[in-house]
């Protein structure tokens, strides 16, 4: 609670106002990407607002990890542009929003040379918090992802499929983010760790206040999860709505993915389809290497700057 | 097509080829060249990841060791026993310590320290970036406000740097010692007198040469197996093709650096 004082400093319109006026929490204008003759995004068109869950749905390869990989900067787009806070991230602002942002990998990206509680405190011991306060801190973590604190100890590699998404969302939660990115977080998991996970979500955005983005193509962690959805499809957000609204939609994409039917516009074009497989994983080595190459040019504009 | 067009295509056909081949190579170069200046420029800028640091000295130097030993040793063996019977038949075998003691410092034990040094921790490092890049590790560390420059590669660079000069100081030790032992005892030598012709064919600046090939080999290392790892792509395959890639790099890079190395130490 603040000080009587700070509160009768603050004007009780200014909330009101600066909410009303507040740029959205993610801001994505006219955003393509493509990785040589592949294009995978065309202008995409989001805006998500604070306190918000989104979920970005659509199949496989159809662009979601990418659309995340460029609102992080992981990736730079072709065209387009990304806000966050009002910002972008190549701004003086950028290394501050970056430290605001977390992300659960779709595979956890848990480091395989440290143990479980390093992961987890691996942001804070690199901003130079004490072992002891960041191995307390991790722990909480570990707590808040019901797992039990002897797994601290644990390497990575002893950890289940479910357990390393649970150590990846409490690494995520240990630095206290404003938005939260899950990337398939539900991918390749039994239904009911799909559903302890899709709690864990729900209850880390909600306990920390934050903005949360998820990519999956599970409905059931839609509905549990997201407020609102968006479909993409052949490189376009081609429905944004509320899951109210995605579950009794007539549009004939969302009604395909909703009722996952092989017959449908998102399978009209077979040959296509053929081709689909080659192109993305062809397009998925040229982003990897995109992104070693983006890294490189992104901290050269840093240290330019 | 006339068939005199046709003539000229199937004749320029080839040259295309190598064209081709010519200019990925110096894109390569030049990828490698702008990776390294960038890997360097970090370098200088702190913070620097004191215990990555360490771990890598650990890794690079400590563990490589015994590899190192062994092969030097073993060749500074096998050096003497070429030699005597060559040198017998010419009543030379004053030139045997002699000839051990240079080759050794100045050619094999830089050399052969650096082939097993590329083979043992190159390949490792190329294949722990490659394996954090395609699980999304190295992404999950920019995220994580982690410079992947910072933590991966300056860490590797100054353990390449710094171990293999040393790895090569312990290797002519234990060369020439295996060399002495061999003469000694198997040949029949006088140990004062080949411990004498030693210590006056010893020559600081073949040592130092030794050593200052050491530090390039080992930078070499370190940076064309950061950059095949952090460049890889494509899953399990991509991480064997970055590992091979990096282990034959390093190798041809040894061998190709070492002739010039020479040549700009020795040459008149």
């Amino acid at each position: 609670m603040p000080p009587l004082w700070k509160k009768l400093r603050k004007n009780p319109f200014a909330a009101a106002v600066s909410s009303a006026e507040a740029p959205a929490k993610i801001s994505v204008r006219g955003l393509d990407k493509s990785f040589e003759e592949k294009q995978v995004l065309t202008n995409i068109d989001l805006d998500i607002e604070r306190g918000e869950s989104m979920a970005i749905v659509g199949r496989s390869g159809e662009g979601k990890s990418v659309l995340i990989k460029c609102i992080l900067g992981l990736l730079t787009p072709d065209r387009g542009e990304i806000l966050i806070d009002g910002h972008s991230l190549d701004s003086d602002e950028g290394d501050a929003l970056r430290a605001s942002i977390g992300i659960v990998f779709q595979g956890g990206a848990l480091f395989d040379s440290m143990n479980v509680w390093q992961n987890v405190a691996f942001r804070l011991l690199q901003q130079g918090t004490a072992k002891r306060k960041a191995k307390q801190r991790a722990l909480q973590c570990l707590n808040a992802v019901e797992l039990p604190a002897k797994t601290a100890e644990l390497d990575p590699s002893e950890l289940s499929g479910g357990m390393r998404k649970r150590v990846a969302i409490a690494r995520t939660m240990a630095s206290d983010p404003d938005i939260l990115f899950f990337d398939e977080p539900t991918s390749g998991l039994d239904p009911i760790t799909t559903d302890l996970i899709n709690e864990l979500i729900v209850n880390c955005t909600k306990s920390l206040g934050a903005t949360a983005v998820t990519i999956t193509h599970d409905m059931s962690s839609v509905y549990k999860t997201a407020d609102r959805a968006a479909l993409l499809f052949d490189g376009r957000l081609v429905w944004q709505g509320s899951k109210r609204a995605m579950a009794g939609s007539k549009d004939a994409h969302v009604r395909q993915f909703v009722q996952g039917k092989a017959q449908g516009p998102m399978t009209r074009n077979s040959p296509q389809e053929n081709n689909t497989h080659a192109s993305n994983t062809q397009a998925s080595n040229t982003q990897a290497r995109q992104g070693a190459e983006n890294y490189d040019s992104a901290s050269e504009n840093r240290k330019t700057s | 097509m006339p068939p005199l067009s046709r003539l000229c295509l199937l004749l320029l056909y080839p040259l295309g080829t190598i064209g081709r081949s010519i200019l990925r190579f110096l894109e390569t170069l030049g990828r490698v060249a702008a990776f390294g200046a960038l890997s360097l420029s970090h370098l200088f800028r702190p913070p620097l990841h004191l215990e990555q640091i360490r771990k890598q000295i650990v890794e690079t130097g400590y563990y490589s060791l015994p590899v190192v030993a062994l092969t030097v040793t073993f060749s500074g063996m096998v050096l003497v026993l070429q030699s005597y019977a060559g040198f017998q038949s010419a009543l030379a075998t004053r030139a045997i310590p002699e000839l051990v003691v240079l080759a050794i410092t100045r050619e094999l034990a830089p050399v052969l320290s650096g082939l097993m040094v590329a083979g043992r921790v190159g390949g490792a490092m190329a294949a722990e970036i490659a394996t954090m890049r395609v699980s999304e590790q190295i992404d999950a560390l920019e995220t994580l406000s982690a410079n992947p420059y910072k933590y991966l590669i300056v860490p590797r660079l100054l353990a390449g740097a710094i171990c293999l000069p040393i790895l090569v100081v312990v290797g002519d030790s234990l060369g020439v010692l295996g060399g002495t032992l061999i003469a000694v005892y198997k040949l029949g030598f006088n140990a004062d007198l080949f411990l004498q012709y030693t210590r006056e064919a010893f020559d600081l600046t073949g040592f130092l040469s030794g050593v200052c090939k050491a530090f390039v080999f080992g930078t070499l290392i370190a940076l064309l197996s950061c950059y095949n790892g952090f460049y890889a792509s494509g899953g399990a395959q991509g991480v064997g093709r970055a590992t091979t890639n990096a282990v034959v790099s390093s190798s041809i890079a040894i061998l190709v650096f070492n002739y010039f190395l020479t040549e700009l130490f020795f040459a008149r």
